[in-house]
């Protein structure tokens, strides 16, 4: 491959998930260009990422004034012209959109590749037609909690070559941030070397630990001598530091004197070379959190609300994430919470703080907790990185499952297991694994007499441990990149998944069902 | 002032009355004529007011030239630029919706040469849609006008020095989505308002509800229980109401525009309220035969009927605020003299003949005129009358195609109101039913039931004749048969008539402009949030790589804006190409700002 485009409009989190990908590229083509579509935003950020090597971006707030202060088409389509002409001119070997949206779809379409992955639009030029992987990815979301990848992998093994994941974000701070960022911990250095960042807000309310819970927690932290708090943040979100601060006025001084805030003093550079900085960063689900990630700051990650640490969660091993569990988790991001986010409260500050003091000692973090809280560690296999607690749940099997299913998608027709078995030891033995193997044989019974036949398992109760991969099956039928072969792609894919997870299900079950079953 | 007490006492005595603001005031410019300051911000030249005025002009007659040498000016000002398409002798409407200014011009300024020559109108008005067919031009200031902000000119500076005074290049469009009935009379009208709207500028859709009439006639056929049968009615109107709802999310029109028993339900109209989508309702029925009218009337910002007086009692006292006075029209493009072969003359030709239900006092009248050559068509004959005998097609409906060849055949048409109570004429008919403006639009004879609002459509005799009773009617069908000149003249008259005043067209105009009236902030809204190209050829010139695509925008009929852009994008067929995906990047930012996303 010579040139790749790769589409990546949203925020700069979305942005840091996407570096492993940027490197994956430049590893197996060494020569290969890499060229990227963001938004003007996030420029600081591309200049800190060595393995691109174009960008072209489109300024959010520029557009959106001129569509505000003008009705005329032509202010626009110049300035839009002028930004993606370039793209237009190059012919790239492939194009991976990532963001679901019509906007970078049509950016998709811009360039002259005819290999568009990920999501592309329909000839109808409304609907968005996914890469398998991706509507995969897709069913899962409409399955939450059921998270069995983290978005950063989503992303990565949507390129070809198959991989082994890096397992970390890449982010590369100047030398002159750095040493701007020492300066302004000068006044900590001696007196207390420990430093814990905190990031106290999310971009939405249902996301947000409340400050008191925060303050409570670094009032904990501060316990001992040697540790300080740092506080980050934007400019905008400086009413949730004067809120911690005002309840830190009430501390005894000589933890005051431990507290430094930054709210809206730094630039991401310097942002990120003080997270460099740090032990631990405690936050919501946030941007200031993968670039924590990025930089090998350890994480304490806060989710609630619609969050989910599966997909999410701080990249790479040895995080720690406080999830939020009540029986409505995962709500949608849209909704209003009916319960006043009482989830939040679900989150002991003390178990926070104790965490935060293990990750600094090195020691093992505890999983006892309250109800309602699952204590989850990223831990990773070839696949990447992924979130569990730790125990035997029903959910840990269902991760499982699905991960391996999922990865069944990605090297089909070379018959070998992407995710080794070795690695992916089932935490737990159900007694159902027998009546699972006996549905996984069922359903491929059926997609291969009559394929839309197999939608009926969507409405067995009995079957609902296959619904999310009954929906993927529904996607590739009808949103999926057209295949050569077209629905017996999508029966092989569903099959395969299936064989795979039996696979995995036969390792623990003594007694193995028919292997002419799932062999075809 | 004394001019205008001659030309116009009522307009003098009006303006005598008006108060002037204490925000407006008057300057002195360099060539010491006056010039109008609001809020101290100058609305004309203060150097030059006359040429200003020069160069205005000249502008607006390069970019949007005069249709019969006539233009509409929408904002008199101090008539700097009045002045001077009279003096080029071009012909001039004004339109000045604010009576103060015209006041203060009136003060000011010797406008002798203006007022005795031009067309004036003062304070807001419907005659300025009325005028949107001829070239329209907006002179007008922006702020806390009674008219919307007109349109920014591409050909203006972009921060205009005069603070605010802009044109518009084209009328108004609006987005409008028309809203069918699932079956019935008001059908057809629905495709005709559709269609008028598009013709005169408006960017219109029709939600054809008609497609469900198969599945809600079998809704209403089974032969289950009443209230069973009510509740399954009720769940059918209320899935077609959420499809709307659905469009309207998609679409975003400024109006939508629902014809008599559209079916829209009470909470579909408080979902689209709160969008900010104006609700319009044309009943096109007599309200008293029909009583759904009271629950949905208020729950509608607009209500146009086609009856007055005692019905805007009831309106009013069911506490509906917009409501007006709309009857019905034709469609001459549907309605139209047609060459008849002589097959089909003689299949739908008669001496007389009727189209329509078989109402009461249908069946009771027209057992008088069995003598005559006497066809009926329609639906709703009594199968065991006498007159199931004359009865064509064996009752089926006739559509408006096969309706306009038996208007054009026949050469007396009957058109008898209908009423479920009376034996004959109903005296309290205070509508005119769209038969009598379709036959008129054919060009065919008719013989009218005598209604009390006939004059105000019709030249009695002349374009119209009415009869008033059984014996009446009889008597005056054998005249005008023997007699095929007198009706031909009558006819002809009849036609030029609708032409002229009674189209769809017409109506529609008309509607916009009692909305425009009552409600500018809807053309207001468009305009802030409708992106279009202003100016298509030189749009082309800079971008030729668009010329195909904008050709084809507008040979679909559609607006240069970017759903009318973006429509045909999607309706074009291959790879798209890149000025496609450069518009639908647009249209997708677009969205995002209106969603206010970022």
């Amino acid at each position: 491959m010579d040139k790749v485009l790769i589409i990546q409009l949203a925020r700069t989190g979305d942005f840091l998930q996407t570096t492993p990908l940027f490197r994956k590229v430049k590893t197996a083509f060494p020569r290969c260009e890499v060229h990227v579509v963001i938004d003007t935003a996030l420029q600081e950020l591309v200049g800190s990422c060595s393995d691109i090597d174009r960008w072209y971006d489109l300024d959010m707030k520029l557009i959106t004034q001129i569509i505000q202060d003008n009705t005329d088409i032509e202010y626009v389509f110049k300035y839009l012209d002028k930004q993606l002409a370039g793209l237009h001119s190059i012919s790239f070997d492939a194009v991976y959109n990532l963001n679901y949206t019509p906007l970078s779809a049509a950016v998709a379409s811009i360039s002259k590749s005819s290999r568009i992955y990920g999501y592309k639009l329909g000839k109808d030029s409304i609907r968005l037609i996914r890469s398998p992987w991706f509507a995969f990815f897709n069913a899962m979301v409409q399955h939450l909690p059921l998270a069995p990848f983290n978005l950063v992998d989503v992303f990565y093994h949507l390129a070809p070559p198959y991989m082994p994941a890096s397992k970390k974000l890449l982010y590369c701070a100047s030398s002159q941030s750095a040493n701007h960022a020492a300066t302004l911990l000068a006044p900590l250095h001696n007196r207390a070397p420990k430093k814990i960042a905190l990031q106290l807000a999310t971009r939405e309310p249902k996301r947000t630990w409340p400050v008191a819970l925060f303050a409570e927690t670094a009032f904990h932290i501060l316990e001992r001598h040697d540790n300080a708090i740092i506080l980050t943040g934007t400019a905008s979100e400086s009413f949730y530091t004067e809120q911690f601060k005002r309840i830190a006025s009430l501390w005894p001084q000589e933890k005051q004197a431990r507290i430094l805030d930054f709210t809206g003093k730094t630039t991401l550079p310097e942002l990120a070379s003080i997270l460099s900085n740090c032990c631990v960063l405690v936050t919501g689900d946030t941007g200031t959190m993968h670039l924590g990630a990025a930089v090998g700051t350890k994480i304490v990650g806060i989710f609630l609300g619609p969050a989910c640490a599966g997909f999410t969660g701080p990249y790479g091993e040895g995080h720690i994430v406080f999830q939020a569990t009540p029986s409505c988790w995962p709500c949608l991001e849209q909704d209003k919470c009916p319960y006043n986010i009482m989830c939040a409260s679900y989150i002991d500050p003390k178990a926070v703080a104790q965490a935060v003091c293990n990750m600094i000692d090195n020691r093992p973090v505890s999983t006892i907790t309250e109800d309602n809280v699952l204590v989850l560690h990223g831990r990773g296999d070839e696949f990447g990185i992924m979130y569990e607690p730790l125990g035997e749940t029903e959910y840990v099997l269902k991760n499982r499952l699905y991960r391996i299913m999922g990865a069944s998608l990605l090297n089909r027709g070379t018959g070998k297991g992407y995710i080794s078995q070795e690695t992916n030891i089932l935490p737990c033995r159900i007694e159902q694994y027998e009546l699972l193997l006996q549905q996984i044989n069922a359903m491929i019974n059926t997609a291969h007499t009559f394929a839309p036949a197999v939608l009926q398992y969507r409405f067995y109760d009995d079957f609902s441990i296959w619904h999310p991969w009954i929906d993927f099956f529904n996607i590739m039928l009808r949103y999926c990149t057209p295949l050569p072969d077209g629905e017996r792609d999508a029966v092989s894919a569903f099959c395969a998944g299936l064989t795979a997870a039996a696979r995995m299900l036969r390792y623990y079950v003594l007694d193995n069902v028919q292997e002419s079953c799932y062999v075809h | 002032m004394e001019l205008l007490r001659k030309l116009d006492p009522k307009l003098a005595e009006f303006i005598m009355h008006v108060q002037i603001p204490n925000n407006y005031g008057v300057l002195i410019s360099r060539t010491e004529d006056p010039v109008l300051t609001i809020d101290n911000k100058i609305m004309w030249s203060i150097y030059d007011p006359h040429k200003h005025a020069r160069t205005f002009v000249e502008r607006c007659l390069k970019i949007n030239p005069p249709v019969n040498n006539t233009v509409t000016v929408v904002g008199f000002g101090f008539g700097y630029h009045i002045e001077e398409l009279v003096n080029r002798g071009i012909s001039v409407r004004v339109i000045e919706p604010d009576a103060a200014i015209f006041r203060l011009a009136l003060e000011y300024r010797d406008l002798r040469n203006i007022l005795d020559v031009c067309d004036l109108t003062v304070g807001t008005s419907m005659t300025i849609q009325a005028h949107f067919g001829n070239t329209l031009w907006y002179f007008y200031p922006k702020k806390d006008r009674t008219i919307p902000e007109p349109r920014l000119s591409a050909a203006q500076p972009k921060n205009d020095a005069s603070g605010g005074w802009k044109q518009a290049l084209s009328p108004n469009s609006l987005n409008i989505l028309v809203v069918s009935p699932i079956y019935g009379g008001s059908l057809p009208i629905a495709r005709y308002c559709n269609n008028a709207l598009r013709r005169i500028g408006h960017l219109s859709t029709l939600w054809d509800a008609s497609v469900f009439e198969k599945p809600f006639r079998m809704a209403l056929e089974l032969d289950i229980d009443r209230n069973n049968k009510k509740i399954l009615c009720d769940l059918f109107q209320h899935l077609v109401s959420e499809m709307i709802v659905a469009s309207c999310a998609e679409r975003r029109p400024d109006i939508v525009l629902c014809l008599a028993q559209a079916p829209l339900s009470l909470h579909a109209l408080d979902r689209l309220r709160e969008s900010g989508i104006t609700s319009a309702f044309w009943f096109v029925e007599d309200f008293r035969h029909m009583q759904y009218w009271k629950q949905y009337a208020p729950a509608y910002d607009f209500y146009f009927t086609i009856q007055k007086g005692e019905f805007f009692e009831q309106l009013k006292h069911l506490g509906t605020h917009n409501y007006a006075y709309l009857p019905v029209a034709a469609a001459p493009e549907i309605h139209k003299p047609l060459q008849l072969n002589p097959d089909e003359r003689a299949y739908y030709g008669s001496d007389l003949s009727f189209l329509g239900a078989g109402y009461y006092n249908r069946q009771c009248m027209f057992r008088g005129l069995l003598d005559f050559d006497f066809k009926i068509w329609g639906t709703e004959w009594d199968r065991q009358s006498i007159l199931w005998q004359r009865v064509q097609k064996n009752g089926e409906r006739i559509n408006s195609e096969e309706s306009v060849k038996i208007f054009n055949a026949t050469k007396i048409n009957i058109n008898l109101h209908s009423s479920a109570y009376y034996e004959g004429i109903d005296p309290e008919g205070d509508f005119i039913n769209p038969r009598t403006f379709e036959i008129a639009a054919c060009g065919a004879f008719q013989l009218v039931d005598e209604r009390r609002e006939i004059d105000a459509f019709f030249l009695r005799n002349k374009e119209i004749v009415t009869f008033s009773s059984l014996e009446d009617l009889r008597e005056k069908a054998q005249y005008y048969l023997y007699h095929p000149e007198e009706r031909q003249k009558i006819a002809r008259a009849a036609r030029q008539r609708i032409i002229n005043e009674h189209t769809y067209e017409h109506r529609m105009r008309e509607l916009c402009a009692f909305i425009f009236d009552r409600k500018p902030e809807v053309y207001a809204q468009t305009q802030g949030k409708k992106l279009l190209i202003r100016d298509v050829n030189s749009f082309c010139k800079e971008h030729p790589e668009t010329r195909s695509l904008l050709e084809e925008v507008v040979a679909r009929g559609l607006h240069p804006d970017i759903d009318g852009i973006v429509t045909t994008i999607r309706l074009r067929e291959g790879e798209m190409q890149y000025p496609e995906a450069l518009f639908m990047i647009l249209k997708e930012y677009q969205t995002l700002v209106k969603e206010h996303l970022w």
